[in-house]
């Protein structure tokens, strides 16, 4: 605990690099961390090294801390003086003079006008060898007092003002005039900062040097502490002991092998497959590289159950490609994965989170690019308006070009829509029927299958002959699936068909993300025009201004809208149709280790 | 087709298209007004307290759970409770500066006084009653302090730094006795509260009078700044500090009883009204002749079920704790109703405020016990709530 | 620039204004809800900045919607940029596209501003409860979508886009 407390106080006092390069450069080009080397101590050893590198750096620090700390007393003092010197400076008394001697008591302090009015009143009472020098300034709100006494009186004085409110000033270690005070402490502040300054350098130094081994030691402290917690869990005799744990298929020959070799062959263990109804198993997800980051989505919502389909792979490919529909824009979608490469080589190097971001920018920056240039979408209308004469960008594919035939671009989406949905029934009739549970999966999968395959008969009888093709050939199949969903699912099992229904059309967002993105940059675009056009003189400098700015906001918040609605066609309408979840996570025993490695590999 | 519309409009008796649409304008503008006035009031309502109860739910969500509870049962003495305190940014500054007690009480006092400052005007009044807790039990410690002659330092350990009164009290601790104590509080509520009892102090030199004066007039006032509900959520705060009241009541009225105090004894110390047990309620308890006929008499009340579960207990054992443990237990439970069924509004604070209350209280449980000899873990964890 | 404005492309304006009125009306309450919110939950905990911003941003789409119909219905009326005027008939349908998504979006900010305060301190209270937050805030969205497409489909079938 006490290494953490040293490792933070050396972070806090080591000197920054400010500016914004410093800043970016961080983010683009992070210093890689070094690897120490260390050996694999025993707790004891580890201790006895530990209190030792912190007793050489207290040793250290302890000094330079508290002569800062002796500093700050000393510069509050002084902030006293100036206050107090600041609320007398009208009275010109000398300071020393204020001090109390054997007969005499002096009270200065500050009053508000209020109490003021009742302290003089009060004073009535009082005997009369008392003199009360009040400043005449015109503060509406406080009186600044004197006043000298006879020791005798000091008593009745401070019980009166003690009711009042009085706010009694420090004058203790102060001397000479008001206006000296000030002047001197002021100078003796300044002076102080520049000792504090030094000061921190020296830590600064101090820092440089220790913070890296400290973070060493901490780590490797941690990590004993977590092997010795872990025994606790253990089951123990006199001269055994006995765990139970999880272990995947995968390494089970591997742990077998570790733990034959470290017991010399001293062991017994007894492996065993789940049993899937009683246990409660951890999930491990398994998935290619690429999709990979999308594992972090899955767990975010709940890990799968473990007799269920991993829908990770999935989802890594239809994520991006509903963001890049949401955000349809070739220019955007350029910065992001742009964004999401530097994110990946850059803090990517010290982070596997910020490595699986950058990796699902790229593919959500990529899908956006294609849409856009499909759809005539980069950085809005910049290509048409400005640069090339034609309407529309070469790659456009025209029926799908977003402002002139958007009702395409809704009906691709709902069609992704139906596609998106009926791969998750897929998935769930698949689960169900797995699992045994036929009726669970004629009940809420299967019967969408067959209501959909009514509609799309009823679809083509009605295009190719006419209404009453479409009902006797559709219309049987559709009464089938309703049927169905009464019976399964009880007498209101109809009103799924609404639910089902807007399930669907809330693809249509993906549609709507895709105008907004486009008319907003467009929009961007003509004012940036406008102000070119119209303010004479700077219209020509404040129209960058309104492009880039425009453009970055634009871009930021459609990207995170695109985000998070994909996000939600996932858990929300994709999700619900299969997804069990509910189990958690394999969390294996183990070290991690970020500023350490064990010497020897 | 427009034709058509033309003679429509025409027959309905407007001169023309333009009078038709502005007329049509006029309708749907009354409208959309009702429409955006009406979903509008009810969100307006919840806005004020979106803020206080963001910050509320974070420390409640900083509450010890029960795992860290059986951990800080586990600690070997009372060092090191403080130092897991220690690494509670919560507890963290007041470990360091006061002793262990002190500190506790600091944090207690300082999420009544986080609620008071943040919680919106017209439950302000409520909290800031509330707060006033802590002014009354500093009084009552500086005075019991100079009663006792206890030194500048050991008076201090008793204050808690919150409060109204907090700028007064360096006067007050250095005050010589308990009437300059009094004196001192001039320019302030109190010295009104006390003029009546300082002649009963004064002959008898008994702290009692003194202190019932205060809690009786916390009380009362905390019940009365309550009693004008404007809306649901003063009136479920009303509901909540009424039942604190309530149980004030009945628990002083128990106490009585069980040293077989009469009426006339009891009579100057209780609060006049109460929030379910009304006036006359109050007067017929106090007559009452022993601890089973004032729980019959609660009957009809919320609060009869559990005294009454209570009271086989209490005749086995003969100590109140029983009936004070069921009483706490309703304040507590009818704070969590109310915290689960306004979530939007003045719910969370009170949940809070009351979850706070029980994690001081236990930690100050757990705290006695480590300090004593021979309680083991498990007696501990058994004595909290 | 100054346009001759006929009574349709009138029509189409108060469209566009009641578009961007009550959309930015119902996200600009539900924005201050969540950002009342998220102050609080930043207050106690600085860690939550980005995540108390996030909640905050989430209830701005609506005025995004209602801005972006808006714009439409100014260009395509052509009071922006000059072109045809819209029929009278046009115009009463561009109202009813600005009402669309003006009331849509509405009740949908607000609702949206309540889920996200509240999100927001139930992920300071509990920061697993991030991922969940941002759905249960997303899902009042739907309404405004619904709206903006409706708006959409207003404008083209009303024969405006």
């Amino acid at each position: 605990m006490k290494t953490t407390g040293m490792a933070d106080f050396l972070e806090s006092v080591s000197i920054k690099d400010k500016g914004i390069l410093t800043l970016a450069k961080s983010f683009v080009n992070p210093p890689r961390i070094e690897k120490k080397e260390v050996e694999n101590l025993n707790p004891d050893e580890l201790l006895e090294n530990a209190e030792d590198t912190l007793n050489r750096v207290e040793t250290k620090t302890k000094p330079l801390e508290e002569k800062i700390n002796e500093l700050d007393a000393k510069n509050s003092r002084l902030t006293n003086a100036i206050k107090v010197a600041q609320n007398l400076i009208k009275f010109n008394f000398e300071f020393g003079d204020l001090a109390d001697s054997k007969y005499v008591s002096i009270v200065s302090g500050k009053i508000s006008l209020d109490s003021y009015e009742q302290f003089k009143l009060g004073m009535k009472n009082l005997p009369e060898e008392i003199l009360v020098e009040y400043d005449d300034s015109t503060d509406k709100e406080f009186k600044i007092l004197v006043i000298i006494t006879l020791k005798a009186n000091e008593d009745k004085i401070s019980s009166l003002l003690r009711k009042l409110e009085f706010e009694r000033f420090d004058l203790s270690g102060i001397s000479g005039k008001p206006e000296e005070v000030i002047k001197k402490s002021e100078s003796r502040i300044e002076e102080i900062e520049k000792e504090k300054e030094s000061i921190s350098m020296e830590l600064a130094v101090i820092s440089d040097e220790w913070l890296k081994e400290l973070l060493v030691l901490k780590e490797q402290l941690e990590i004993a502490k977590q092997r010795s917690e872990i025994f606790s869990s253990f089951g123990e005799t006199e001269k055994t002991v006995m765990f139970e744990g999880w272990v995947t298929v995968k390494n089970l020959e591997k742990t077998l092998d570790i733990i034959e070799s470290t017991t010399m062959g001293y062991s017994i263990v007894d492996v065993s497959d789940p049993d899937v109804e009683k246990d409660k198993i951890p999930v491990q997800l398994d998935n290619p590289r690429f999709a990979k980051p999308y594992e972090m989505f899955v767990n975010m919502y709940s890990p799968p159950d473990y007799r269920e389909v991993d829908p990770t792979i999935l989802m890594a490919i239809i994520f991006p490609f509903f963001f890049g529909y949401c955000l349809t824009d070739a220019g955007y979608g350029v910065i992001d994965a742009i964004i999401g490469l530097v994110l990946f080589y850059g803090l990517g190097r010290n982070s596997k989170l910020m490595a699986n971001v950058g990796l699902i920018f790229v593919a959500c920056g990529v899908w956006a690019f294609i849409l856009g240039m499909a759809t005539n979408g980069f950085i809005g209308d910049l290509f048409p308006r400005w640069i090339i004469g034609v309407s529309y960008i070469p790659t456009t594919i025209q029926s799908i070009n977003a402002f002139v035939f958007p009702q395409n671009i809704l009906a691709l989406a709902l069609i992704v829509g139906v596609i998106h949905i009926n791969m998750g029934l897929f998935i769930g009739a698949y689960n169900n029927i797995t699992r045994g549970e036929v009726r669970e999966a004629l009940g809420t999968q299967i019967v969408w299958f067959i209501l959909e395959i009514g509609v799309v008969i009823a679809a083509v009888a009605y295009l190719t002959t006419g209404i009453t093709a479409a009902e006797i050939f559709g219309g049987p199949v559709i009464i089938l699936s309703l049927l169905m969903l009464m019976y399964l699912n009880g007498p209101y099992g109809v009103m799924d068909v609404t639910g089902f229904l807007g399930t669907i059309l809330s693809y249509a967002r993906l549609l709507a993300l895709c105008l907004s993105t486009g008319g907003i940059a467009m929009t961007v675009n003509i004012l940036a025009g406008l102000a070119d056009s119209l303010i004479p003189y700077i219209g020509f400098i404040l129209a960058p201004i309104v492009f880039v700015g425009g453009h970055i906001a634009n871009c930021a918040f459609q990207s995170l809208g695109a985000f998070i609605n994909s996000l939600r066609l996932h858990y929300v309408e994709y999700f619900s149709q299969f997804y069990i979840g509910g189990s958690h996570k394999f969390r294996a025993f183990r070290t991690k280790r970020k500023h350490t490695e064990i010497g020897g590999k | 087709m427009v034709d058509s519309i033309t003679t429509i409009i025409t027959t309905l008796g407007f001169p023309s298209v333009e009078a038709f649409i502005a007329a049509l304008f006029l309708v749907l503008a009354v409208v959309a007004v009702i429409v955006v006035v009406s979903t509008i009031k009810p969100v307006l309502n919840m806005f004020p307290y979106t803020y206080p109860n963001a910050r509320v739910r974070a420390r409640t969500g900083r509450l010890f759970t029960e795992k860290e509870f059986s951990e800080i049962v586990e600690a070997e003495n009372i060092e090191e409770i403080k130092n897991y305190l220690r690494g509670v940014p919560d507890y963290a500054k007041y470990i360091d500066q006061y002793p262990l007690e002190k500190a506790l009480d600091s944090q207690l006092a300082e999420s009544y006084d986080l609620i008071a400052r943040i919680t919106p005007d017209n439950s302000k009044e409520v909290f800031n009653f509330l707060l006033k807790k802590w002014d009354i039990r500093n009084i009552k410690s500086i005075i019991i302090a100079k009663q006792a002659n206890l030194n500048l330092n050991e008076t201090l350990n008793l204050i808690v730094p919150f409060g109204a009164l907090t700028d007064k009290l360096d006067s007050l601790i250095e005050a010589d006795n308990v009437t300059e104590v009094i004196n001192g509080l001039e320019g302030t509520e109190y010295p009104k509260i006390l003029e009546d009892v300082i002649s009963t102090y004064n002959e008898t030199g008994l702290l009692l009078p003194l202190e019932s004066a205060l809690d009786k007039y916390l009380l009362e006032n905390l019940l009365r700044s309550a009693a004008t509900p404007e809306d649901d959520n003063t009136s479920l705060l009303h509901n909540y500090i009424g039942t604190m009241v309530d149980v004030a009541n009945i628990k002083i009225i128990l106490r009585a009883k069980t040293y077989n105090l009469k009426y006339d004894d009891i009579e100057s110390y209780m609060i006049s009204d109460g929030y379910q047990i009304r006036e006359w309620k109050l007067k017929e308890l106090m007559e009452a002749e022993d601890v089973a006929s004032v729980i019959s008499s609660l009957e009809g009340t919320s609060y009869a079920p559990m005294l009454s579960d209570a009271m086989t207990e209490y005749t086995e054992t003969r100590s109140m704790s029983s009936f004070e443990k069921a009483l706490d237990n309703h304040v507590f439970n009818t704070a969590k109703t109310i915290s689960l069924k306004n979530q939007f509004g003045i719910g969370p604070m009170i949940g809070f405020l009351n979850k706070k209350e029980r994690e001081i209280r236990n930690l100050k449980t757990i705290a006695r016990g480590k300090r004593e000899e021979g309680f083991s873990p498990s007696m501990i964890k058994e004595m909290l709530i | 620039m100054v346009v001759e404005i006929g009574l349709g492309t009138a029509l189409g304006a108060i469209g566009a204004g009641v578009a961007v009125g009550m959309a930015c009306l119902g996200s600009g309450i539900g924005q201050g809800i969540a950002a009342a919110g998220s102050v609080g939950a930043v207050a106690e905990d600085p860690d939550m900045f980005a995540r108390g911003l996030i909640f905050t941003a989430l209830p701005e789409t609506q005025a995004i919607y209602g801005f972006l119909i808006a714009i439409l219905l100014l260009v395509f009326s052509g009071i922006m940029g000059g072109g045809a005027g819209l029929s009278v008939t046009a115009g009463l349908v561009a109202i009813g596209a600005g009402s669309a998504v003006g009331f849509a979006g509405l009740g949908s900010g607000m609702g949206q501003g309540i889920t996200a305060s509240s999100a927001a301190g139930a992920v300071v209270e509990d920061p697993d409860m991030f991922a969940r937050g941002i759905i249960f805030t997303a899902i009042s969205e739907t309404q405004a979508i619904y709206g903006f497409l409706i708006a959409i489909l207003l404008l083209v079938f009303g024969g405006i886009l």
